[in-house]
């Protein structure tokens, strides 16, 4: 359970790690999610959020629920490319606040950054 | 589905209750949070009609508390009632014929899980078996409303997942679930709602995800906030 922090409601917390595996390819197209219940005790949590995860994330297009059989996912390819980058630039404007707020210049940043991303991408 | 309307409790002239209103509805589970003393096992006791002389309204589906309302609860205590002679079998005996909504075959299957014997006697069983063993009793009936009073207390954090798992595994998402804890940071994220309790006062009855925005703050971190000493 310390996959939540406080500040968020469980929820919304919960719909972030959906979109996460919708952006990743984990949960692809047409994919159906485990039910309510399974959700619940799988994050263990309580079932009416879990609940109100699936409609919000039903909402705004990325899962569709079929009244039969449960749910699935529904986002498109254009719809991942658009939440991916909604995603990028949502941390990457995280990152640039808080490395503005000790100081750091633009210059640092990205090439720490590449350094990282050389030293991740070749591994010794 | 429960309703409290005014309700005082003195043990003595001790105020162990004072002027608590509530209404909690199904489809819920409800945290019952408070320090020692705050007055959780007393308002659950007068749920469960164990204690009679109090103050104010209490109606649990249009009934005053009674045998109607003692049929539709599943009550766990917060400390065991079953003889230390007993063993698992003569508890799930006397479950059967006490309860009517009792499922032996449920209980059967989540003695499994829990990897109990059955056939262990009572005084044999650490304490961490017992509030096991009882919790599969106690959500082995299909009721209208469960009271769990401090079903984590007693076992360790592996286990506290395990039986966090059976309940809401179990648990009839129609019913109401009202669990009282102190260990609110081990069990908060199975709650739609917090009654925070005060030397018998209720501080606060909200849900978790509105406390999250309101306060920024999870309901652990709130209850610290609250009840600094």
């Amino acid at each position: 359970m310390d996959q939540f922090i406080s500040e968020k409601p469980i929820y919304v917390q919960i719909m972030e790690l959906i979109k996460k595996d919708i952006v990743s390819g984990k949960l692809k197209l047409n994919d159906p999610i485990s039910s309510v219940r399974e959700l619940a005790m799988t994050y263990q949590v309580n079932p009416n959020t879990v609940q109100r995860a699936l409609s919000e994330c039903e909402k705004e297009g990325y899962l569709r629920s079929d009244r039969t059989s449960g749910r699935y996912v529904s986002a498109d390819e254009e719809t991942v490319k658009q939440l991916k980058e909604s995603m990028l630039h949502e941390w990457v404007s995280s990152l640039v606040r808080q490395c503005q707020d000790i100081g750091l210049e633009e210059h640092q940043v990205c090439e720490l950054i590449h350094r990282i991303y050389q030293k991740e991408g070749n591994p010794a | 589905m429960i309703e409290i309307q005014g309700l005082s409790k003195y043990y003595g002239k001790t105020r162990a209750l004072s002027n608590v209103t509530l209404s909690l509805q199904p489809g819920h589970i409800i945290g019952l949070c408070g320090p020692n003393g705050s007055g959780k096992t007393t308002l659950i006791k007068v749920l469960n009609g164990l204690l009679n002389d109090y103050q104010g309204d209490v109606r649990i589906d249009g009934h005053e508390v009674g045998a109607h309302s003692k049929s539709l609860i599943s009550y766990l205590p917060d400390q065991t009632y079953l003889a230390g002679w007993m063993n698992g079998e003569h508890a799930i005996k006397l479950f059967k014929d006490m309860y009517q909504d009792f499922d032996e075959a449920r209980m059967r299957e989540l003695l499994e899980k829990l990897k109990l014997n059955p056939k262990q006697p009572m005084k044999t069983m650490s304490k961490g078996m017992k509030e096991k063993f009882q919790l599969a009793l106690v959500m082995s009936r299909k009721a209208m409303i469960y009271i769990l009073d401090e079903p984590i207390g007693g076992v360790d954090p592996a286990a506290r997942e395990l039986i966090l798992n059976t309940i809401l595994e179990n648990y009839n998402p129609n019913s109401i679930l009202l669990i009282s804890t102190h260990l609110i940071s081990d069990i908060e994220t199975i709650f739609d709602s917090v009654i925070f309790l005060k030397e018998g006062e209720v501080m606060l009855h909200d849900e978790v995800d509105n406390l999250r925005t309101t306060h920024g703050k999870s309901v652990d971190e709130l209850f610290r906030e609250v009840f600094k000493c």
